[in-house]
């Protein structure tokens, strides 16, 4: 009601007239509520996400200890990075070495499991449940148990290779691959199942006809999982391969419960975040943290058009 | 109409979660008096303390037995694990959240002294008048350098013995009593050299892994890693230099046994006999029996070689940001009072920093079957008074991180224990210039 006595009482300037109509219009009204309905967001958003995000790139010019003054130092933080930290280019290599290690054999194996659910055996529901366990189960309850499995005196890993199949004993914590390889197992074993799940989502939408059809024309099982499996779970795939790629550029607890905040004494599975994480909160260097994290953003950035220009093409060669 | 109530609506919203966003942590800011009446729990209206440790204190039942005697003091206890609990007490003193009390135990200490602006000054709530009750060496290291501000009061401390296997050196051919066992074995020379005889006639190894043995040889020394000066020394103390290469000869004689602390083969290799020796602070007693029940009767405890040494032992020190810092202090004072240091001896084998107390025949009559009865409780009292003070510097941990990596490329791998320790040294100044 306020705005209708507005609209008629006569204007006193022409300038002030549209500014106030302005700003008691409908549309405008209709404006700041949309804005506000969305404001919550924005305002947690900028809170927790922009703030922080902005915040690490200031303090990254800075040579900041927690429990002490920060002192600019411009670039410095990043000429280090670049010229003069083995680790830092060490926890790279590591990331993407256990990023291979552990998801190609993953995804193979996830398809592997969603064909043999897909087929009819007895008890699926069972085994479908059951593949997916492993991803709810508390990671530091599973890092806690592999590292029993990986011991390097009473490890069941150990036992079997040695007592088995004779081999020499493996310090499996200790040595460069080994140390990796078992962070992959981990990865492997925490992810196939969800994978297979979505593969097996995939697998149930193609419809049955096509592998009828290609039967009559005399295909083996081999050239229908090959040529009808294969290009109608392509996007399945492709989804999984860039999720598998966010976790492996993230891969932070299972190394660290595995072998410590330095990623084991020769950093072998020293991984990027890893090493953001020692830097800020073991060895509190928040400026050096954050310039870290700024390069953490930009490989990744690079790795993820780089994966974008790779799943185009798998795309379009149909 | 309609529209104006939905704004008004979101902008209460708004201006709650706004308000939601920065109050944080307000929790009890109940009664600011904090002074005398309030302390010593007679009146007053409910004071709520927050109280973050590390686990294994064995201090929770103590605090039940405060909060029933003091009614209007309630406590509420947070533990983490060790290396969590101090990154993120660093983190809260910074960005705020601090707790009333926190557990500082020794290695992160003076990384915390670095800055008083963080933490109350007990000697303001009349620390001075119960310092004289703990040990020479704790009060140096509870306070500034000027030891006008006190940062926190001693809990237990980590006086060292030597537990050895004696079925283990029987077999090797060594001595079983204690007293032969400290003669022969009374410096690292002749340390080594039971470990020679102990690999050749058992095969097993003397310790669990050079790193532990590296860690106790620097324990001995009066400098480690900075001097009081704050200047980095690491590099050009010989002290530690001859700790790192005889931890390196250990390992590469394969005289040490490549079995991580706390890892879970640990316990099991105390269990089975997988090495000779655990050198031990008092609190590890505990560790020990519930990690290898197997073992009993099996181990006897001699001094160690050349003097004593300690490892951990904690403070409990009453942050800044605490509102009620005469009521924390008043807790802190009766928690660490001799008595209860005493009790705490004997449900939880942590050993006590008040000496008043070890004349105490609950101290100095205290055998342990597990250890073939032998007289820990003098043993250790003998210790605690032999520990000297050492400066650690707020950096220690990152000092000390490369070192023992490279021990353990050493140990593990077969690292040339030149090349490693080089590539430490450039690593600790890397990590020192951030």
């Amino acid at each position: 009601m306020e705005s209708r006595i507005e609209q008629n009482r006569p204007a006193a300037g022409p300038g002030q007239a549209t500014a106030q109509s302005k700003w008691r219009s409908q549309k405008f009204r209709d404006h700041l509520s949309g804005y506000l309905y969305v404001s919550p967001f924005l305002i947690v958003f900028a809170l927790f996400t922009l703030f922080p995000v902005l915040w690490s790139m200031y303090i990254s010019l800075f040579s900041w200890k927690l429990m002490g003054s920060k002192t600019f130092i411009g670039l410095q933080n990043y000429v280090w990075l670049f010229t003069d930290d083995p680790l830092f280019w060490k926890s790279v290599g590591n990331t993407f070495s256990m990023w291979l290690m552990g998801t190609i054999p993953q995804l193979f194996l996830a398809l592997f499991i969603a064909t043999l659910l897909n087929a009819n055996l007895k008890g699926k529901r069972f085994f479908q449940v059951g593949v997916i366990v492993p991803n709810v189960t508390s990671l530091v309850a599973v890092a806690v148990v592999f590292i029993s499995i990986f011991g390097a005196n009473y490890g069941l890993m150990n036992y079997f290779t040695s007592e088995v199949l004779g081999f020499e004993k493996i310090n499996w914590q200790a040595s460069y691959w080994h140390a990796q390889i078992a962070v992959s197992v981990m990865v492997i074993w925490r992810w196939t199942g969800y994978n297979a799940l979505i593969y097996l989502a995939a697998l149930q939408s193609i419809p049955q006809e096509l592998y009828e059809a290609s039967t009559i024309d005399g295909a083996s099982k081999f050239k229908q999982f090959l040529y009808i499996t294969i290009p109608m779970i392509r996007p399945a795939i492709i989804f999984t391969i860039i999720l598998s790629t966010i976790g492996g550029m993230q891969l932070f607890v299972e190394p660290l419960i595995f072998a410590g905040n330095t990623g084991g004494q020769a950093n072998q599975v020293l991984t990027m975040v890893l090493y953001l994480y020692d830097t800020a909160f073991a060895k509190n260097s928040f400026g050096y943290a954050s310039a870290i994290a700024w390069m953490l953003f930009v490989i990744i950035m690079l790795f993820s058009l780089f994966n974008l220009y790779l799943t185009r093409k798998i795309n379009s060669t149909t | 109409m309609m529209r104006k109530l939905t704004l008004l609506a979101m902008a209460a919203i708004l201006a709650f979660a706004m308000a939601a966003c920065s109050s944080g942590n307000t929790g009890s800011n109940s009664s600011g008096n904090g002074g005398g009446n309030a302390a010593d729990g007679k009146s007053g209206e409910t004071v709520e303390l927050t109280m973050w440790m590390f686990t294994g204190t064995g201090l929770e039942p103590f605090v039940e037995q405060y909060q029933k005697d003091h009614p209007n003091i309630k406590v509420k206890i947070q533990q983490q694990e060790y290396a969590d609990h101090h990154n993120g007490l660093v983190t809260a003193l910074e960005a705020g959240g601090a707790p009333d009390i926190a557990l500082v135990e020794i290695g992160y200490m003076d990384r915390f002294k670095a800055d008083e602006s963080k933490f109350h000054n007990l000697a303001d709530f009349g620390a001075n008048d119960i310092m004289g009750d703990y040990l020479e060496w704790k009060k140096v290291q509870a306070s500034s350098q000027d030891q006008n501000f006190i940062f926190g009061i001693p809990t237990d401390v980590g006086p060292m013995a030597m537990m050895y296997r004696t079925d283990l050196f029987e077999q090797a051919g060594l001595p079983t009593d204690p007293a032969q066992v400290a003669q022969e074995i009374s410096t690292w020379d002749a340390f080594m050299e039971a470990a020679k005889k102990m690999k050749s006639a058992t095969g097993k190894p003397m310790v669990d892994t050079s790193l532990s043995t590296y860690e106790v040889i620097k324990g001995q020394l009066t400098n480690h890693y900075f001097d009081s000066d704050g200047n980095l020394i690491a590099e050009t103390n010989p002290g530690i230099k001859k700790a790192y290469d005889y931890a390196a000869a250990l390992s590469m004689e394969g005289l040490s046994g490549k079995i991580a602390q706390w890892s879970p083969e640990w316990g099991a290799g105390m269990n089975n006999g997988d090495f000779a020796v655990q050198m031990a602070p008092a609190w590890m007693m505990g560790f020990m029996k519930a990690n290898a029940p197997d073992s009993k009767g099996k181990w006897n405890v001699a001094p160690m070689p050349e003097g004593s040494g300690n490892w951990g032992g904690s403070f409990l020190t009453v942050p800044q940001e605490s509102k009620h810092p005469a009521e924390a202090f008043a807790l802190i004072k009766w928690l660490l009072a001799p008595e209860q240091q005493l009790a705490l001896f004997k449900s939880n084998n942590n050993f006590p920093s008040t000496p008043s107390i070890y004349e105490d025949p609950a101290i100095q009559n205290y055998t342990d079957e597990f250890f073939s009865g032998a007289p820990v409780g003098k043993i250790y009292a003998e210790a605690a008074k032999k520990v000297v003070p050492v400066y650690y510097g707020p950096d220690y941990t990152i000092v000390n991180t490369p070192i023992t990596n490279a021990l353990t490329e050493v140990e593990r791998n077969g690292g040339d224990p030149e090349a490693e320790w080089q590539k430490a040294m450039d690593q600790i100044k890397r990590d020192l210039r951030r």
